[in-house]
């Protein structure tokens, strides 16, 4: 049984070293918004440490992946035990595939890794790197769409864990990615449910309790709420495999049993009321299960806001400004 | 403030012997946005009565600094506002006090008095000493206990040391219901905290409530009857007074509303560790949800309390580092002189 270190946060594998989590991030999912709320102690976000090796973001850029740029991965997770990473590991973050999980499977017999990762709606997540994507520039979204200068079904792409995640996805790949949401993560997480995702996370990655972050946010995309019939459709055409996988993923995440918890729902409701630095609003209905009344709801979930904004100053751990520009990237 | 409006401040009335030190903590540790500023006491806590700190607050209230002020305590009586307030017509000022059953306050406060040469507090001056097993009478008539204490100190009167009567009475209640901003009770000190937090907007309810407490004395039937009966004796009008604050204190609006019996759930959990209480008559849950929902507050409470310890350990830390400034300021400038005059 893995034992707990309180100090760090996180468990501790049969190596007695900390449990090192993976985390997938793929591109304009929403990545930063959940790493705001895993304890900076893991996520290098404590003042003056940033020990998470560097390993090569490979969806980044415009034009997909090609063979080399995972043979770049590969090499650079054989440095993790040249350079003696892999021992006090905690996390590794970045925009490559779970093609990684089978680079690291060779440190299994001493490491057990946890791999984690955040879906979004396919069309948020085209919009969200439309808008953000310097390689196309002056190119209309529906074009950009089309001519695949905004990548197409990118999440199906990385968790399918296909050794070539590039070229026409298939059925296969995405039957591959389903099934590693179900058995090969640790955890998902939804950004359009963020802070469900990161009560969740706590427990699924066995970290103990810290600050939550309370910039935690993730902002809709520019131009969702004006997008054309015709461009969503096109998106969803484009990205009919990544369609697939974000409903099968929701399907996971409403069966996970902690939702009916009502320390869990109070808990993701104060974590949203708590965020940034208005006032606490109580924004998230009361449960249906919930006998108290509303009155006690909003008293509950206040209460616990209100902890949350306490901690986070108490603890004094600020953001990078770096982490809060990249919550949309 | 912005708007020009400022936080009343908060005077708190501390009848001696009313686990006042507790509130005072309190409303000193907890005040947002204000220093704490002690008035010299007039009523004595180890006797008598000082009649020079209320000549001094009769002829120069106006020098008081109530500059960043958000609180005043001290044994001083309510009567003071008709001195405080015309000195400073901007401000507005908040009354609050501890009652406590007055035969259990006037025989603390006998034993104190009679114990006082163990402990650092003096007795007003000009007392002549206690003799050694002085009877409660004798104190009285020593000058170093009042009758009525609780009614002189909130009659309003401002020099509240002659006969007590009914009028003096009439006043203090009246005061009591109308004038004070709360009046809490010792034996139902949780409660009093409560209601102190949600009127006064104090930040934080956990405080030691085991200050000061003579564990020595004599309490229920260790104090000999005739004891008991002088204390009941000398303090008739504060019987009537505390009973009618009993009333007013039961009748709070506080009590209706559900806020209220959660924070004082919390309150108890989390300075006790115990669990939660049943849940309150107008909780319509079930006892799951109430204990989450006291577990909450007294989570909450325990950090306003962190908060308001370290805002503490802050202020001291920036008030050493200001005079520790000012003393290298001053060296600096006694080595500069002296050198200019033994080079000069």
């Amino acid at each position: 049984m893995a034992r707990r270190r309180a100090d760090e946060g996180m468990e501790l594998d049969g190596a007695g070293g900390p449990v090192p989590l993976v985390f997938v991030d793929m591109p304009y999912c929403g990545g930063a918004a959940l790493e705001l709320g895993l304890p900076p102690s893991i996520t290098g976000r404590r003042k003056g440490r940033d020990d998470a090796p560097p390993l090569p973001a490979v969806f980044v850029g415009g034009g997909g992946i090609s063979e080399a740029d995972l043979e770049e991965l590969r090499e650079a997770t054989r440095t993790l035990t040249t350079k003696g990473q892999i021992k006090g590991l905690r996390m590794l973050r970045g925009s490559f595939p779970l093609t990684l999980a089978n680079y690291l499977d060779r440190f299994a017999w001493k490491r057990t890794f946890r791999y984690f990762t955040v879906l979004r709606d396919p069309v948020d997540r085209v919009l969200a790197e439309y808008a953000a994507g310097p390689q196309i520039e002056g190119i209309g979204l529906e074009d950009a769409v089309r001519s695949g200068a905004v990548r197409d079904n990118l999440q199906t792409r990385m968790l399918s864990g296909s050794l070539e995640p590039f070229g026409a996805p298939s059925d296969d790949m995405l039957a591959d990615a389903k099934r590693n949401l179900r058995e090969r993560l640790t955890f998902f997480a939804l950004a359009e449910r963020i802070e469900e995702a990161v009560v969740l996370a706590r427990d699924r990655l066995g970290l103990t309790a810290a600050a939550y972050h309370n910039e935690l946010t993730l902002p809709a995309p520019p131009g969702r709420d004006e997008l054309p019939p015709g461009a969503r459709k096109l998106i969803r055409r484009r990205n009919r495999y990544d369609v697939d996988l974000y409903a099968h993923a929701q399907e996971l995440f409403d069966a996970h049993p902690e939702l009916s918890q009502l320390e869990f729902q109070s808990e993701a409701a104060a974590l949203r009321a708590s965020r940034g630095k208005r006032k606490i609003a109580v924004t998230t209905p009361m449960p249906e299960s919930f006998e108290a009344g509303q009155e006690a709801w909003e008293m509950l979930v206040r209460a616990r806001a209100e902890c949350l904004r306490l901690e986070w100053e108490l603890e004094g751990v600020g953001p990078t400004p770096a982490l809060v520009e990249a919550v949309d990237a | 403030m912005a708007g020009g409006a400022r936080d009343p401040i908060l005077c708190f009335i501390h009848v001696p012997r009313t686990a006042g030190t507790v509130v005072r903590s309190l409303v000193r540790d907890n005040r947002p946005g204000g220093l704490a500023r002690p008035i010299p006491n007039v009523f004595k806590g180890a006797g008598g009565r000082d009649a020079d700190a209320l000549m001094e607050l009769h002829d120069r209230a106006r020098e008081i600094d109530l500059d960043g002020v958000g609180a005043v305590h001290g044994h001083y009586p309510l009567g003071i506002r008709s001195l405080l307030e015309p000195a400073f017509p901007d401000h507005d000022f908040r009354y609050l006090t501890m009652l406590r059953d007055p035969v259990d306050r006037s025989l603390s406060h006998f034993f104190y008095v009679r114990e006082a040469r163990h402990h650092d507090a003096q007795p007003a001056e000009g007392l002549r000493p206690l003799p050694a097993g002085v009877s409660f009478e004798g104190a009285i008539v020593a000058g170093y206990l009042h009758d009525n204490v609780e009614t002189r100190m909130l009659s309003g009167d401002p020099e509240p040391f002659g006969e007590v009567d009914d009028a003096m009475l009439e006043r203090a209640k009246r005061n009591v219901r109308d004038t004070m901003a709360l009046v809490g009770i010792t034996e139902r000190l949780d409660e009093s905290l409560v209601l102190a937090k949600q009127r006064l907007g104090l930040r934080s309810l956990l405080v030691d409530i085991s200050q000061r407490v003579n564990a020595a004395r004599p309490r229920g039937p260790q104090v000999p009857p005739h004891l008991r009966d002088a204390a009941e004796r000398y303090n008739r009008y504060d019987a009537e007074l505390y009973r009618f604050a009993l009333e007013q204190f039961d009748a709070v609006p506080e009590r209706q509303g559900l806020d209220f019996h959660v924070e004082l759930a919390a309150l108890r959990t989390g300075r006790d560790g115990a669990g939660a209480d049943a849940p309150a008559p107008m909780f319509e849950g079930n006892e799951h949800e109430w204990h989450l929902l006291v577990r909450h507050r007294a989570e909450l409470l325990r950090l306003e309390a962190k908060q308001v310890e370290r805002d503490r350990r802050r202020t001291a830390a920036d008030a050493a580092n200001s005079r520790s400034r000012l003393s290298a300021a001053v060296d600096s400038l006694r080595r500069s002189r002296l050198g200019q005059w033994v080079h000069g």
